[in-house]
């Protein structure tokens, strides 16, 4: 083995998954090699750290303070709730509102039309040039 | 009251339940979270997060899967979730010494205060190491590794096959051996 496959296989060597074989030569190059037998210390040192952790207990209150969040979220979910319930009021209103006014301006033109045609054809009717026999004819007599 | 009664008085609405099983669960959640993340306080704000979600979702646990899988599947994605939203903040400060806690795991198996300064360094630089691994990887290698788990059951956890879990264990190790290498070279 040389240093470029030491490297390679370090890990491999502390996780012992080297063939019995490449174990051999790897170990032989480490007694041969200073510089690969410092990368090898260190890196196993730090390697083996991982196994070092110990468990540890969460913080003081952390159930209270979870019970607590829950209650805020459930809080958020109502005025959330809340919240949308009155946009879609006020959204259901206004739309009335744009039908209501629609139909109503539809209303005016329609009767403010039907009011000039007959304000129109009353004007004419008043004029001896014009006489009407209904709303729909007009009679052009002196034409 | 078992695991599976307990689940069911949670879904009936029960608050004492989940109160109990918040007791049950709260170290095995908090410390891994604290792997993923190395820092006491960000594991708490995570931990926390993994009940809400818990509770949130509990309708949704049938009990095909053990309840540890579950958990752990959902701290497993709000851990990963947390170093992602925070990438910027683990890069530059995560591991800087302010979290107090590989103190104390160094001091409780080495007495000697030299060496649990340089053990708590290796740590710190392991860490790093394992941070900066791809989410998948780092999943994988952290259940595994550090919470002692198979393939098996890291596959379950991850949604995803065991040879596929082996394949990011094997990738994530030659990984940390060149960011290892690298460092110490």
């Amino acid at each position: 083995m040389n240093c470029k496959e030491i490297n390679k296989s370090i890990i491999k060597f502390v996780e012992k998954e080297l063939t019995p074989e490449k174990e051999k030569k790897f170990k032989e190059h480490i007694i041969e090699c200073n510089k690969c037998a410092k990368l090898y210390s260190d890196i196993t040192a730090t390697y083996n750290t991982l196994y070092f952790e110990q468990e540890i207990e969460p913080k003081a209150f952390f159930t209270e303070s979870v019970m607590n969040n829950i209650d805020d979220a459930r809080e958020k979910t109502k005025d959330n709730i809340f919240d949308i319930t009155l946009d879609i009021a006020i959204s259901n209103f206004f739309k009335k509102f744009a039908y209501t006014g629609i139909a109503f301006i539809i209303a005016l033109i329609i009767l403010l039309y039907t009011t000039d045609n007959l304000f129109l054809f009353n004007n004419l009717a008043e004029d001896d040039d014009f006489s009407t026999d209904n709303i729909s004819s007009i009679i052009f007599e002196n034409f | 009251m078992n695991e599976l009664e307990l689940i069911q008085e949670i879904k009936n609405g029960n608050k004492n339940a989940f109160k109990e099983f918040i007791d049950t669960h709260k170290k095995f959640v908090f410390n891994l979270c604290y792997k993923f993340a190395n820092n006491i306080d960000d594991a708490n704000d995570i931990a926390q997060e993994v009940f809400i979600e818990a509770y949130r979702t509990i309708d949704k646990f049938r009990g095909d899967s053990k309840i540890s899988t579950w958990l752990y599947r959902i701290a497993t994605n709000r851990s990963l979730n947390y170093l992602r939203d925070n990438k910027k903040y683990y890069d530059s400060e995560s591991y800087s010494k302010d979290s107090g806690y590989i103190d104390n795991i160094s001091s409780d198996i080495n007495s000697n205060p030299e060496q649990n300064t340089l053990n708590n360094e290796r740590a710190d630089i392991l860490n790093k190491a394992i941070n900066s691994l791809p989410e998948n990887q780092k999943a994988a290698f952290i259940l595994n590794k550090k919470e002692d788990l198979s393939s098996a059951e890291i596959s379950k956890i991850l949604g995803i096959s065991v040879k596929a879990v082996e394949s990011l264990i094997i990738r994530a190790k030659k990984n940390l051996q060149k960011l290892l290498i690298n460092y110490y070279k």
